[in-house]
């Protein structure tokens, strides 16, 4: 068997002092995309930010490794600058850094962690106007300050571009779906896809199977009070949207909590 | 945010500390009479100088001290304060224009050129020429320098030049001597001899400066730009700038500054007044980098300063600043919108780390009918730096249709420093609009997490953010100074993109 | 000057007279004290910065005398009625000229937990009030840097107090009325003491009026402790008249999770200034402060805040709005401060203002000092005059421009009336608010 790209091992995770994630184990291999679905508040932003390495969030046992390294022992920006994007649920505005100058110095900050040399302005640009004519991103916003005054579907639209420019090895998209309609939602989906690749691998967070339609996923977990309680092919993701979530509570408390295979 | 980001923005060395080995000459030290009348024998000034000087020393001896700013500072002893140094003529010299090779190559190694076929690298003395970034092909941009060292001024680029379309571009000196009636008719006309402390005693003692003249409807070619460069131990700089713009003219001025590396303090008190006429516009740009102290808060420039414009009819007046310096920053650069339809403008970034203070803003003062003003404030705190940004909105009852609007912001970098916003708006009549806002934040840790999320080092991150944030006042300066400006507030060169 | 000395020695000797000399020996030596900083201070002036905008000529020039005693005798409760916004229903404590009077008071039947006497009273109860006035008394207002404090503290006679033990939550409003009468010029000084136990919660309304034709001067310090938990609904209507020289300092501490909510509408009085001195002192202490200040003819009216977050995760929110017409002038002054360790901070000050006329004035100082980085602290202040756009709309629907414009400044004060509870009290100032405007 080949290296999973990623591999999460019972990973219990806390935020300031109270702990979100109870043992989460998760693989996911190149080529695959999973999706992670479950309930308000079962933990999964915390499980994107701390694989991204969001400083709040503290691991307090178990490991994750990426491409057969130990992930958690990297900073923030080598994680990105080794092939692991997040694609944030809420983007921030950053007054006055244009999203031009800000993408080029995080591509050329890629670049030169791969030895490769710096991409030039022209040609920079020339890349940076057609991938934002693949996800709709107005060319006027490009110049604006990140995210500053853009809609809540230009933010998102802006994350995935940032994706796009950056050919992750891996991809986390935190409820990117959330607040966009249906148009946009098949912009940032298409968007997704043209990177799906035998070397890439995603985890799609959603709450809602309407991104799945558009996103066709390998595996689809249930993400249940900080452990993943089922895993199944893409049709649980159907059975999920019928039957919503309480079926899986009640199969729960039915069921020895110990003997819950994650 | 993680401490060692924290020390990269704090702890950049002064790279202006050094001493040059001129020979000076310096009058004794003190303030009286006997002074005053030597500094103005020494300049070969008309009797009605003198007067105006006397005049200004006996006021300033009914004076106190002020002593309602933020930051407080040890007894100045003003008796033991230089009041006038130059460095000495060296008879070897073949003609006027000629300078001491010591004074060129000072300036030189601050990255100022007085050789006129040279583009200047640095009016703030920012970069090596070596690394100066070339200019666009196809246009030459040029600086007209007028170069001030300790009390003189040495040399004035590009006068003749600027003579072809009617400018006088020279030091105040000259101008006193040349020009006589143009002075005697402005000089102290905005900011008069009774003013403030600091203002007074300038009037009484100062020794140089820039003069400007831009001629009715006559649009400067090129950037006007003084630097002021302190040398000699236990001087004081006390310059006098007096730009005017007559009906019509447009005019953009640079002011740039260092100092040496030394325990004590040093005093400058400099005075800049702008007249701009009907229709003219005056921006000036100042990026003060004078010797900020060292990291325990030992020695600096006290940099205590009154500037002040008066926009007559449809006259603009834009103050730009950018202060990284001195150990204390304390003016108000001011507009008096006297004409109706005038405009006046502050744009500021203030920057204070270790133990430096400032406390700056500016007064607008409406007195014409739609007159407008605009303040933006950027305030950088960082290690115990402590700012305040005090500012006067007053409109008049004369002044129908007043415009202001302020926005004051402050970024707190560590939490030993402090951010004040002491606004004071008076406003007397009902059509005028007066707005303002102010905030103070934190760089966010989330705001650091994205950039990092996207592969920039943490040091990047908070360059770029403090960047972006400075962006609204950085954009009003010239091109070329921007680039420094930045470089000094420690930041990467944004804008090279797109 | 001269004026304000002959104060000091007729307040000094009306006091010595007075039955407010006899009382407990640490109260004598804390009006000793004040007197002395009241002596040494002086009342303030223009040339300093807490005063630059509000000149005191209308004190200084007039001796005031204490009034005597049977000033007011003659007053009935209908005279009261017409005062109280919330009307008779509510229990009161009524003080003429700064003295209890029992006959206007109703303090109904009390409810459980809850202390609401005169502060004479209280000092001379053989009960457990008279220790809580002495660990509380002149404990919050300083007297060294606030001269009118000093005053205050030096000759005071009376004035309400107020205690709510721990965990009582009062479902009824209480109510305190403050009556200046006056047959010749006449100087009031009520102090107050407000007390919330721990999770206690209350709400006060303070009506500041008079009658009469003489000159009437009012001084009054009122010190309040929003306990942990605590929470304090605190409003204050000031419908003097022009005979009237209002100046009043709110002095409030906020403990642990305490929330203290306070309006102070300005209707009347020919020169006001109110001071709000609020100390977030616990974690997670709030402060809501607010004011509504409507000048006409040449009122003067000065609002001075102060707001200072001492301990982290402290949110504060102010709100001023002056709406100045004909001759008056508006005065705000509000700082922030936010002491070093003060982190999550998050505080928010407005002040807008209306000026209706061109001989109206506003002066507005809003200021931030800030000693913690880890604050979301703002700040703004406007001048202006109603919106021509809006006001041209009004009339295009059919509006009279008078009734257009009465409508617009409502508008522009409701956002303060609008918060207001219970809704009896809040359609009572709209009403006085409205008729301002008509």
């Amino acid at each position: 068997m080949p290296t999973p790209l990623l591999e999460i091992k019972d990973l219990h995770v806390s935020v300031e002092g109270t702990e979100i994630l109870h043992g989460l184990s998760l693989s996911v291999n190149a080529g695959e995309v999973h999706a992670i679905m479950g309930p308000n508040g079962s933990g999964k932003s915390t499980l994107t930010k701390v694989l991204a390495g969001h400083e709040a969030y503290q691991v307090t046992s178990g490991s994750a490794r990426y491409k057969g390294k130990d992930l958690l022992a990297l900073e923030p920006e080598i994680r990105a600058r080794e092939g692991l994007f997040l694609a944030f649920q809420y983007p921030l505005e950053i007054p006055g850094v244009s999203n031009t100058y800000f993408l080029r110095a995080a591509l050329n900050a890629h670049r030169k962690h791969r030895g490769q040399p710096e991409m030039d302005a022209a040609k920079f640009l020339e890349v940076l106007k057609e991938k934002a004519k693949q996800v709709d991103v107005d060319p006027a916003l490009l110049n604006r300050p990140i995210n500053e005054g853009f809609s809540g579907g230009e933010k998102k639209r802006n994350e995935i571009l940032q994706m796009l420019m950056l050919e992750p090895t891996l991809g986390l998209l935190d409820e990117t779906d959330s607040g966009l309609d249906i148009d946009a939602l098949k912009i940032v989906a298409h968007g997704v896809n043209s990177l799906r690749s035998k070397e890439r691998g995603f985890v799609v967070v959603t709450h809602y199977q309407r991104l799945l339609d558009y996103i066709v996923p390998d595996y689809v977990h249930v993400l249940f009070q900080g452990r993943i309680v089922k895993s199944g092919k893409k049709e649980l993701a159907l059975e999920l949207e019928k039957k919503g979530y309480g079926w899986i509570e009640e199969e729960l408390a039915a069921a020895n909590p110990g003997s819950v295979k994650v | 945010m993680p401490d060692k980001d924290l020390q990269a923005l704090t702890e950049q060395e002064y790279k202006y500390g050094f001493v040059s080995d001129i020979e000076m000459e310096s009058i004794p030290a003190g303030v009286n009479e006997d002074i005053v009348k030597l500094i103005s024998r020494k300049k070969g000034e008309p009797e009605f100088m003198l007067e105006w000087r006397l005049r200004a020393l006996r006021h300033w001896r009914t004076m106190r001290e002020p002593t309602w700013q933020k930051p407080h500072y040890p007894a100045i002893d003003y008796q033991s304060i230089i009041y006038y140094s130059a460095p000495k003529p060296k008879k070897e010299l073949s003609s006027l224009d000629e300078i001491d090779p010591e004074l060129r190559a000072t300036f030189e190694k601050l990255g100022i050129s007085l050789d006129e076929q040279k583009r200047i690298a640095g009016v703030t003395g920012g970069l090596d020429s070596a690394t100066a970034a070339s200019p666009a092909p196809g246009v030459t941009p040029r600086v007209a320098i007028d170069a001030v060292f300790d009390s003189v001024s040495v040399k004035t680029t590009f006068q003749e030049t600027l003579k072809e379309q009617g400018i006088i571009f020279c030091s105040m000196s000259e101008a006193i001597r040349n020009h006589p009636e143009l002075v005697q008719k402005y000089l102290g006309s905005v900011v008069p001899f009774t003013d403030n402390y600091f203002a007074t005693l300038n009037c009484a003692v100062f020794s140089d400066g820039s003069f400007c003249y831009i001629p009715k409807g006559v649009r400067c070619p090129m950037e006007l730009s003084t630097y002021f460069r302190i040398n000699t131990a236990g001087t004081g700089q006390f310059e006098r700038t007096l730009i005017i713009a007559d009906e019509g003219a447009y005019v953009s001025y640079l002011e740039g500054c260092t100092a040496p590396q030394r325990d004590e303090n040093q005093l400058h008190a400099a005075v800049v007044e702008l007249v701009a006429l009907d229709n003219a516009t005056i921006k000036y740009s100042t990026v003060q980098n004078w010797y900020p102290g060292d990291k325990e808060g030992k020695g600096g420039i006290y940099n205590f300063v009154t500037k002040r414009g008066i926009a007559h009819k449809n006259a603009r007046i834009s103050w730009t600043q950018v202060e990284t310096g001195s150990a204390i920053t304390w003016k108000y650069p001011s507009c008096v919108l006297k004409g109706d339809n005038s405009v006046g403008e502050f744009y500021s970034v203030a920057m204070t780390r270790d133990y430096q203070m400032a406390d700056t803003g500016t007064k607008m003062i409406h007195l014409g009918k739609n007159t407008k003003s605009t303040i933006v404030s950027k305030g950088i705190s960082a290690g115990k730096g402590d700012q305040s940004y005090r500012g006067l909105v007053k409109i008049t009852k004369a002044a129908s249709g007043a415009r202001n609007f302020s926005q004051c912001d402050s970024l707190l970098l560590g939490d030993k420093c402090g951010a004040h916003t002491f606004p004071y708006i008076e406003s007397q009549n009902k059509s005028a609009v007066v707005e303002h806002e102010a905030s103070t934040s934190k760089i966010s840790d989330d705001q650091i997490f994205f950039l990092r999320q996207r592969g920039l080092s943490e040091e990047d991150a908070v360059n770029l953010i403090v960047n972006g944030f400075c962006k609204q006042v950085l954009s009003e300066l010239p091109m070329e100074f921007a680039v420094e400006a930045q470089k000094l507030l420690g930041l990467k060169l944004e804008g090279a993109v797109g | 000057m001269v004026a304000t000395e002959t104060t000091t020695d007729v307040l000094l000797a009306a006091f010595e007279n007075s039955k407010a000399s006899a009382g407990p020996t640490w109260l004598h030596v804390l009006r000793a004290q004040a007197l002395d900083a009241y002596r040494e201070a002086g009342l303030p002036n223009i040339r300093q910065e807490e005063w630059r905008y509000t000149p005191l000529t209308s004190i200084t020039r007039q001796t005031w005398r204490v009034a005597p005693p049977d000033a007011g005798a003659t007053l009935r409760l209908i005279d009261i009625a017409r005062l109280l916004p919330v009307g008779m229903e509510a229990p009161r404590l009524v003080f003429v000229n700064g003295r209890f009077s029992t006959r206007l008071s109703t303090q109904g039947r009390l409810a459980a937990g809850l202390h609401y006497l005169s502060l004479r009273d209280a000092l001379e109860s053989k009960g457990p009030s008279a220790k809580v006035v002495q660990a509380h008394l002149a404990r919050h207002a300083e007297i060294e840097s606030e001269a009118f404090t000093a005053l205050n503290t030096a000759f005071f006679e009376d004035g309400a107090f107020i205690h709510l033990e721990r965990g009582h939550d009062l479902s009824q409003p209480i109510q305190v009325l403050h009556l200046n009468v006056a047959s010749e010029a006449a100087l009031s000084q009520p102090r107050s003491l407000v007390l919330l136990d721990e999770g206690s919660r209350a709400k006060l309304i303070e009506i500041h009026a008079g009658i009469g034709n003489a000159p009437r001067l009012q001084n009054s310090v009122c010190e309040i402790v929003v306990g942990e938990r605590a929470n304090l609904s605190h409003l204050l209507l000031q419908h003097e008249d022009d005979a009237a020289v209002q100046i009043n300092m709110h002095r409030a501490r906020v403990d642990k999770g305490g929330a203290y909510a306070s309006r102070v509408f300005s209707l009347g009085a020919a020169l006001t200034r109110n001071n709000a001195h609020c100390v977030l002192n616990g974690e997670g202490a709030e402060a809501t402060l607010g004011g509504l200040f409507l000048g006409r003819g040449t009122q003067h009216l000065d609002n001075h805040v102060y707001l200072e977050h001492a301990k982290p995760l402290g949110t504060s929110r102010q709100l001023y709005r002056g709406v100045l017409d004909e001759k008056s002038r508006g005065v705000f002054s509000g700082k922030v401060v936010v002491r070093p360790g003060a982190q999550k901070t998050d505080a928010q000050q407005q002040n807008n203002n209306l000026l209706l006329s061109d001989d109206a004035q506003i002066d507005t100082k809003p200021q931030l000092e800030i000693y913690a980085d880890d604050v979301k602290c703002s700040h703004g202040a406007t001048s202006g005059k109603l919106n021509e756009e809006a006001l041209f709309f009004l009339r295009s629907r059919g509006l009279a421009e008078r009734e257009a414009r009465s409508l617009l400044t409502y508008a522009f004060c409701a956002e303060l009336i609008e918060a207001v509870k219970p809704e009896t009290l809040r359609d009572a100032l709209a009403k006085l608010v409205q008729a301002r405007f008509e």
